[in-house]
């Protein structure tokens, strides 16, 4: 069940009047059946793979807090391999397995592994975090291990961050399924109008420029010049739609019911540095491998050539977290190398602006360090989009080749496209900049009667007239 | 508290029902009202405003490669295109008839075959242009047979253009209903280079594929000569150049090709395959394998005027000319 379908409409308006027509003490019940029928909606049969882990991490959780010393580590390696392998087989054993035989060939070896065919669950490596977290930080002592199984299973399953997060930490989330929610008039205004903007994101903006997208990656080769760095720089802008679009959707749906969840992006185009780009950027994520593997690697309180390597090792696994491809693996390396380069050379960079006379937060010094990682960021996504590394060479390649722009009309990109895409972005933009400058949602909100209605009524019918409604899924479903 | 809200909430709800009603009456006005594109395409023949002599009717091949403006310049006869992207004969059948239900009956009807000829539609390509004319009950019917949206969508005219995207072109219809025309009376010029499609298709099947003769798919074209010969148009089946190296990956393009030609002797009508003609060694008038780009549609046109000559002159019609619908 998208977000983006009538069937989620509907989903949506049931669960949130159920939910507050029930005493408390049922909702917890009402939320695990409804995220039940959620996922079951996507491939029903892979609800007993979800209910397995779920089984081992809280069984593990309460055996984990019971035990001390080495048992305890034990329990915790066996759960996480445990959950790991749910995840390695259903999307990494295929990949594994042609990489063995490609290196058998190359070598002349007589050996190979049968693919599996299997399809992969959806949101798979997020509630496989999400699971993940929960036991190390009862590992940790900092969480008290869930002794209700529904509650647990709740904290895994939450439907509205399910399969795309964010990915939350039991600390904020797990308590929240205990806590009483009344009906409250401002944030179930706020949470709609959150999913509001979430919907304008997806449907206006990452949707339509889909189309482009699509159509120019699926046909590269008649491509070149402009028409190949538009289309890249549609993605970046088609991907944080799209998956900041969710976040939104996700934490508005949550919001009404009365729950937080994380800030997932906070506006990270603007990011002046790599660095703050990932701080900016699929957050849950970002301080996911922070905390759970790139501190218990030693973090950057080390050698500089280890602090390197420990960047390098977090980059690597977010990409192979992302998907089972080579490409992605080079995204995440190019992303560790932008950051290990960005950290070996900050102490020269101040040295130069300190002799320059600029400081740090000079406007000219601002653009062009937003702009050079907006740049860096483009570069990383192409191996992100691109099917092959060969493709992604392709694009790199070619795009300084011409200066006019192909017409992409066969993929669906219509004329009128052109024309509605600079909008969007101008609005997208504008909507980010108001909210950071001058708090829009508190401007809005305390507007009279009928300028708010008219504005609310303006919004769903910019959605509704300018949207592509042909159920695209979310880009990060897949992963 | 809540109270409140739903209260709100379903007072938004109606005042957006309003808006919505009043939206719908004004976008299909606008849909209408578009003189260009493919849409223009539909309202005229809507409006009754096409009454060709000389009909094209077929798929995208059809669409792109017969330019009506060189049929009447050759033949001092008015030619119209209505080759709609996407279709196959049983499609094809419901826009003729659609056609037919509004415009006077052609004298000649130009029939583009391929090697898709005898398959039916599954999905309708390009939903979008068939709004806002599903009120026509030819066409309606066969569309919400092959997708019940389309019965949605005319109940709620509003949800068609939502769904469709087709916003921006009926406030366009409604402001500017001279947008830059693309069609020409009918025929869409595609200026275009050879893309990378043709290869793309090699890698995926490099034996090629078979293309199944359904039998609902003969039935359809059947009935597409039937409907032609029955407004006593002169029928002539047209194999329009299609890229040599793509014809001998279609594995069964001989059994189609000779249906073809079966069925153009039972209803005694000419069947010109110009697949063999020099046009298709011609990649650079080509910008995939089944379609021609402008240039290419150009020669083939003129071509095709010249073979129609012969058929138009008064001798040849009266030797041509059928009486009977039926099968001979």
């Amino acid at each position: 069940m998208l977000f983006n379908s009538i069937e989620f409409g509907l989903f949506f308006l049931l669960v949130t009047a159920a939910y507050y027509a029930l005493p408390h003490r049922f909702r917890w019940s009402l939320l695990l059946g409804a995220s039940c029928l959620f996922y079951m909606a996507f491939v029903p049969q892979y609800i007993f793979i979800l209910f397995t882990t779920i089984l081992i991490d809280y069984v593990a959780a309460i055996y984990i807090d019971r035990s001390a010393g080495v048992k305890a580590r034990c329990l915790l390696i066996t759960s996480i391999i445990s959950t790991c392998l749910v995840l390695f087989v259903f999307k990494y054993f295929n990949f594994f397995a042609a990489n063995i035989d490609a290196l058998a060939r190359l070598m002349h070896w007589n050996y190979s592994v049968a693919a599996l065919k299997l399809i992969l669950p959806i949101g798979l490596s997020f509630h496989t975090f999400q699971s993940l977290s929960y036991v190390i930080e009862v590992y940790r002592k900092r969480q008290k291990p869930e002794k209700h199984f529904g509650i647990y299973a709740l904290y895994v399953m939450f439907y509205p961050q399910l399969v795309a997060g964010p990915i939350e930490r039991p600390q904020n989330l797990l308590h929240q399924f205990r806590e009483e929610h009344p009906f409250d008039y401002d944030r179930v205004k706020r949470g709609l109008l959150l999913m509001a903007w979430g919907f304008f994101k997806k449907l206006v903006v990452a949707d339509r420029l889909a189309l482009y997208v699509n159509h120019v990656f699926s046909n590269l080769h008649d491509y070149h010049g402009v028409t190949l760095l538009v289309a890249l720089i549609f993605f970046a802008y088609q991907i944080y739609c799209d998956f900041s679009g969710y976040s939104d959707i996700a934490r508005g749906v949550a919001s009404v019911m009365g729950f937080r969840l994380m800030r997932n992006f906070d506006q990270p185009y603007l990011s002046r540095s790599i660095s703050e780009f990932w701080r900016r950027w699929h957050i849950s994520l970002s301080t996911w491998f922070r905390d759970y593997v790139y501190f218990p690697l030693g973090g950057s309180r080390t050698t500089n050539w280890k602090t390197c390597r420990n960047l390098l090792v977090v980059f690597a696994v977010s990409g192979l977290w992302h998907g089972a491809n080579w490409t992605f693996i080079v995204w995440g390396v190019l992303n560790g190398l932008y950051v290990m380069v960005e950290v070996m050379t900050k102490g020269v960079r101040s040295r130069v602006y300190e002799h320059l006379g600029v400081p740090e937060n000079n406007f000219m010094l601002t653009a062009v360090q937003t702009g050079l990682t907006f740049s860096l960021t483009l570069i990383a996504w192409t191996f992100f989009r691109a099917s092959t590394v060969g493709d992604a060479w392709y694009i790199l390649s070619n795009m300084g080749r011409g200066l006019t722009l192909q017409s992409v009309s066969d993929g669906g990109f219509r004329r009128e496209d052109y024309l509605i895409v600079p909008w969007a972005l101008l609005i997208l933009e504008g909507v980010e900049w108001g909210q950071r400058r001058f708090n829009l949602v508190e401007k809005l909100t305390s507007l009279s009667m009928p300028w708010r209605w008219a504005a609310y009524q303006a919004a769903a019918w910019l959605i509704l007239a300018f949207g592509v409604f042909n159920k695209n899924t979310f880009i990060y479903f897949q992963f | 508290m809540a109270k409140r809200f739903l209260l709100k909430f379903i007072c938004f709800v109606l005042v957006s029902l309003g808006i919505a009603l009043g939206l719908q009456e004004l976008l299909v006005f606008g849909l209408n009202r578009c003189n260009t594109s493919t849409r223009g395409v539909w309202n005229k023949i809507i409006r009754g405003d096409v009454n060709a002599q000389i009909l094209v009717c077929g798929s995208s091949r059809a669409l792109v490669h017969y330019d009506p403006r060189i049929i009447n310049r050759e033949l001092g006869k008015s030619a119209f295109n209505i080759g709609q992207d996407g279709t196959f004969p049983d499609l094809q059948l419901s826009c003729l008839k659609t056609y037919l239900a509004h415009n006077r009956a052609p004298l000649y009807v130009v029939l583009d075959v391929n090697r898709t000829c005898f398959c039916t539609t599954k999905h309708p390509y390009a939903p979008e242009q068939y709004i806002p004319y599903l009120d026509e009950p030819d066409l309606y019917r066969h569309l919400v047979s092959l997708d019940t949206r389309f019965a949605r969508e005319r109940k709620f005219p509003l949800l068609g253009i939502i769904e469709n995207r087709l916003f921006l072109t009926a406030f366009g219809g409604l402001v500017r209903p001279h947008a830059k025309e693309d069609h020409f009376d009918g025929f869409e010029p595609k200026d275009k280079a050879w893309t990378s499609e043709f290869a793309k298709f090699k890698a995926s099947q490099p034996t090629g594929e078979v293309l199944e003769i359904e039998n609902e798919g003969v039935r359809a074209f059947r009935n597409l000569i039937e409907c032609c010969l029955q407004c006593k148009a002169e029928v002539v089946l047209v194999y329009s150049p299609e890229y040599w190296e793509a014809q001998s990956l279609t594995r069964n393009r001989r059994d189609i090709l000779a249906k073809v030609q079966e069925i153009a002797a039972e209803y005694g009508i000419e069947f010109w395959d110009f697949s063999e003609d020099p046009i298709c060694l011609d990649k650079s008038l080509f910008y995939n394998s089944q379609h021609m780009n402008r240039h290419g549609a150009g020669l083939f046109s003129k071509k095709l005027s010249e073979r129609l000559k012969g058929l138009c002159s008064p001798g040849a019609l009266a030797t041509a000319r059928v009486a009977d619908v039926q099968p001979k």
